[in-house]
């Protein structure tokens, strides 16, 4: 054996040795501290409290701190791959004592289904160095989610009353028939009423109509797009420079959204024909349903440029309320009809927050690195809107994507 | 033998009864006042700290230091050395600092029976300045308390020694020293003690209408002896303390004695924002009425306002009554009136309307509400004097009474809005630690509030503005963060007390955004001034909704573009499971 293998095979061994004795040494701090009986509190089936108890093993009296991990299920390094990481409590105990301790299920920083695992340090009492001491993991994956965060309570706050004045002058050489005012008023989200001011903007009695109709907010032929059209009404012989108020009461509730009323009023231009003149309209923006509204614009599942697959969700969120909100936004990619598909779900997305400002819209994104298997798949979104330290489910939307 | 013993009995106990009855009609004020006392500052004890008591609790008793860069040096020890107490020792706090309220309002009763011979007008004014609620943070906010109670007592007893000085047969050398040195004591505990200065000449005014004996060179000699002597001490103070003190210039501003600029500030520093917490204005409505309802709303209160009116009955029927007579009374009386509205004015505007950035803050009221007690004694004096019944002695004592009742339920109010500060302070506090341990927290870290939501008493808005939190100014936060994060040197940057919070990044330009850097009126240690920070080193929070959320990025509005500035290191928090808002919807104008 050459000189130059001997020592090669020396400073392995010595490497080797040097390993074992730091493996040796750290193992004497792993033996200060032994976890073991976690135990899960879960009265609903998502975790309340876990608790752990800890034993000195050691002969002297030890100073540490525990805490627990939670990292998506099968995770091997769950300190790598945590999705949550609990306050750490320090522990102070004498030789061969054992102690309880007890950790509340996390805040509202992540839903879905995790393994749960405890870690317990030593901490050296001089130089306040920390050891690995020992980790103990649960059984089981553990559902997380805050507490009545899947009732869906939709926010319906809509009471808006919209008043447009216009003024009596023409706004077309022909017209005949001028709407002056429009106030139409929603009470929880529905029509209660809409009310037009006719003017008879000429020197003889008009014949005429008033409708209104629902359309597209951005539609630009409205009366190509008409999703409902109110029951006309007639406007019979309204006297020179007269101006008549007409009444719609209620209307049927549409798909909670966005939508352009468009209101319009037409002289009879010959009453023999019931040939009409051209209409005079006036649109405003209202909106049905709830105030906090959330849809699922996109998702797909993408290949980046590495060839790895990742899944690609983007979402609208809409407040339609008087205030700015704070909404918590994920999505759940779970096997069709599943009733707590959060909980079953193949994978669960990261919770987003964002602030909606009163009456605005905030796109939201995810990217995540995700290999679908194959099959049909639901893509669940839920909104939620925190409210006093807590969630509340506001909205849901689903889609479906076939891998 | 026997006779005595069979006499005894029979006239022991109406013995015993009539002293019990003596006894209440002596002392029913002193009761009623033990009792309002108690309940007045005790039943609400537990109120934790509040803003610079983290300081001060923290801070180490260190006059040399005091000595080379604060002012204050009577102030600051009496401070420290109180704030010792908490957290622990609140409840010996709360007695303590209720004991000086009592002292404070027992020498201005004491005074004014020795000036005018009222003792309706002392008690009246005694137990009324049990209460202040104009002045309440100067008893109830611990730091101040710590520092305005003393100051009272020092004040209280100049005068007192200033008016013996006067009175004094023979050589009064002794008093007129303890009151040159009393008003440089007052001067260094809180500055506007010195505007005692003012009212000298009248106590001098009402010395020589009340005691014609004393020779009027005597007494205008030893007037001018104190208004001198003190003025020099007061000058040689301000000269070795104030000028050249970077803190006190950073804090008040330099010395401005341009006329327009003083009654401007008087103006708008004092008159407007006194009067804005009046009764007199809606705004000061709506707070009193709030704080009432506030208060109300503890049950315990309604049986307290039982106790105090028992022992308010006993107290005015036990009153006994004595005339005031005399010509020299009446006019001692409405000089004393007039004293009470020098000292009002010249404590409420001396001598920090000189400064450049003048301030009020509600304990800077506690000394004039002295005045306008004084004041308002005269005025009994004067009523008692003229009207010469017991009826109107009792009405009065049970006006005052009905007052203080009322004073006691409202300084409750304030005491319940100083404990849900300090409960929202802690919770708003944990939650950051949670989020944000120790390890976590770099020393290059800058940390910034944003818009924090205040509401620490949802169910009365009016309210949540009379308290800053936590994270509203700098300093304060920046102690209670020492505590838990334990820098020996501060690497943490905070926004300046700005409005909830939010931090001010006005001095934020394009090229320092394109360097990854933001401009922020923020502080390393205790002064502010502006940092420019890279956004790598940020962690953003803001507490809504009673959650702490990590903020992932700032919009700024530069020329009409918004522009996302990312803040890296809010993805340790998201890895640890806190909440994490996206982009906060709150932008700032940057030039």
């Amino acid at each position: 054996m050459s000189i130059t293998r001997k020592l090669i095979i020396l400073i392995i061994t010595c490497g080797l040795c040097g390993a074992m004795l730091a493996y040796a040494q750290d193992d004497s701090a792993a033996q200060v501290f032994e976890l073991t009986d976690i135990s899960v509190i879960a009265p609903t089936g998502a975790l309340e409290r876990a608790s752990i108890e800890v034993t000195n093993r050691s002969t002297t009296r030890a100073n540490g701190v525990i805490w627990y991990y939670l990292a998506p299920v099968g995770s091997t390094e769950p300190w790598l791959a945590a999705r949550y990481t609990s306050t750490e409590q320090s522990i102070e105990l004498g030789a061969g004592e054992t102690t309880t301790l007890t950790f509340d299920a996390p805040g509202l920083g992540l839903i879905g289904t995790y393994d749960l695992s405890f870690w317990a340090h030593y901490v050296d009492p001089v130089t306040g160095a920390r050891n690995h001491s020992d980790g103990q993991g649960y059984a089981m994956p553990i559902v997380i989610e805050p507490p009545g965060a899947f009732v869906l309570t939709p926010l319906r706050d809509i009471d808006t009353d919209h008043a447009i004045t216009r003024g009596d002058a023409r706004t077309f050489e022909s017209q005949r028939l001028k709407m002056t005012d429009v106030h139409i008023m929603q009470i929880e989200g529905r029509i209660a009423s809409v009310q037009v001011d006719v003017l008879n903007v000429t020197d003889m009695p008009v014949d005429g109509f008033v409708w209104y109709i629902l359309a597209p907010p951005d539609s630009e032929q409205p009366w190509t797009q008409i999703q409902y059209i109110a029951p006309e009404q007639r406007i019979v012989q309204l006297a020179p420079n007269e101006r008549t108020t007409y009444t719609f009461i209620g209307g049927d509730m549409m798909p909670a959204g966005r939508y352009a009323l468009w209101v319009y009023t037409s002289a009879i231009l010959d009453a023999a024909t019931g040939e009409r003149g051209e209409g005079d309209g006036v649109a405003e923006t209202i909106v049905f349903g709830q105030a906090l509204q959330t849809a699922i614009t996109a998702a797909e599942v993408v290949t980046n440029d590495d060839g790895t697959a990742a899944m690609r969700v983007r979402a609208r969120v809409d407040n339609f309320s008087g205030d700015s909100l704070i909404v918590g936004m994920f999505y759940t990619i779970a096997p069709p009809n599943m009733p707590s598909p959060w909980r079953s779900a193949v994978f669960n997305a990261p919770i987003r927050y964002v602030q909606v400002g009163a009456g605005e819209s905030v796109d939201v994104a995810w990217d995540d690195a995700l290999d679908l298997p194959a099959g049909t798949h639901a893509v669940t979104l839920w909104m939620f809107q925190v409210d006093d330290g807590a969630l509340i489910l506001r909205d849901r939307a689903e889609t479906m994507i076939t891998r | 033998m026997s006779q005595q013993t069979s006499v005894y009995p029979s006239t022991s106990v109406p013995a015993a009864r009539s002293n019990v009855i003596d006894g209440l009609r002596r002392y029913g004020w002193l009761i009623f006042a033990v009792v309002a006392l108690m309940i007045g500052y005790l039943i609400v004890w537990q109120r934790g700290m509040y803003y610079d008591d983290y300081w001060y609790r923290i801070g180490p008793i260190d006059p040399l230091s005091q000595i080379r860069t604060g002012a204050r040096l009577l102030g600051s020890l009496s401070g420290t050395i109180l704030l010792k107490l908490m957290p622990d020792n609140e409840l010996l706090l709360r007695v303590i600092l209720a004991a000086l309220v009592a002292v404070n309002a027992a020498l201005l009763g004491w005074l004014i029976e020795r000036l005018i011979g009222s003792r309706l007008a002392a008690v009246s004014v005694g137990l009324l300045y049990l209460f202040p609620v104009y002045g309440s943070e100067a008893a109830l906010f611990s730091t101040a308390a710590a520092q305005y109670l003393p100051m009272g007592i020092s004040a209280l007893l100049t005068t007192h020694a200033i008016v013996t000085a006067f009175r004094y047969q023979g050589r009064a050398w002794l008093w007129l020293t303890l009151s040159v040195i009393g008003l440089a004591a007052t001067f260094n505990f809180v500055e506007q003690g010195a505007a005692l200065v003012f009212v000298i000449p009248f106590l001098a005014l009402i010395t020589a209408v009340q005691h014609p004996e004393i020779p009027r060179r005597t007494l205008i000699l030893r007037m001018m002896v104190i208004i001198f002597a003190s003025g020099i001490a007061l000058a040689g103070f301000y000269v070795v303390f104030y000028t050249n003190n970077e803190g006190v210039t950073m804090m008040r501003g330099s010395i401005d004695l341009d006329l327009a600029a003083i009654l401007q500030r008087a103006d708008q520093a004092y008159f407007q924002v006194f009067l804005y917490f009046s009764f007199l204005t809606s705004s000061g409505q709506n707070i009193f009425q709030s704080l009432i309802a506030f208060s109300l709303a503890l049950p315990l209160v309604y049986g307290a306002v039982i106790v105090l009116l028992v022992s308010a009955g006993f107290m005015v029927i036990g009153w006994t009554h004595r005339s005031l007579t005399g010509d020299r009374t009446r006019v001692a009386a409405g000089l004393m009136a007039l004293t009470g509205l020098i000292w009002f004015w010249a404590t409420l505007l001396f001598p920090s309307v000189l400064a450049e950035s003048a301030a009020l803050s509600w304990r800077l009221a506690y000394l004039p509400t002295a005045g306008l007690l004084l004041m308002l004694a005269g005025l009994i004096a004067l009523i008692q004097s003229v009207f010469r019944y017991q009826w109107i002695d009792r009405l009065i004592l049970t006006i005052t009474s009905m007052i203080v009742i009322v004073l006691i339920v409202t300084m409750i109010g304030l005491e319940r809005v100083y404990q849900a500060r300090n409960a929202l302070d802690n919770r708003q506090f944990e939650t950051l630690v949670d989020a944000v341990p120790p390890a976590l927290m770099r020393n290059d870290a800058a940390l910034v509030p944003l818009t924090i939501d205040e509401s620490m008493v949802p169910d009365y808005p009016v309210l949540n503005d009379l308290r800053v939190g936590l994270f509203d100014t700098t300093v304060t936060a920046i102690n209670k963060l020492r505590e838990t994060y334990g820098w020996q040197e501060w690497g943490v940057i905070l926004a300046y007390g700005t409005p909830q919070g939010a931090a001010q990044f006005g001095c934020t330009t394009r090229e320092l955004i394109a360097n990854g850097q933001v401009c922020m009126i923020g502080m390393t240690d205790t002064s502010p001034e502006q940092v420019v920070v890279d956004t790598e080193r940020i962690i953003a929070f803001t507490y809504r909704e009673s959650i702490l959320f990590g903020v992932a990025s700032l919009v700024f509005i530069i020329d009409d573009a918004r522009v996302v500035i990312s803040l890296p290191r809010v993805e340790t928090l998201r890895a640890r499971g806190v909440p994490v808002l996206e982009q906060l919807e709150w932008s700032i104008p940057v030039p």
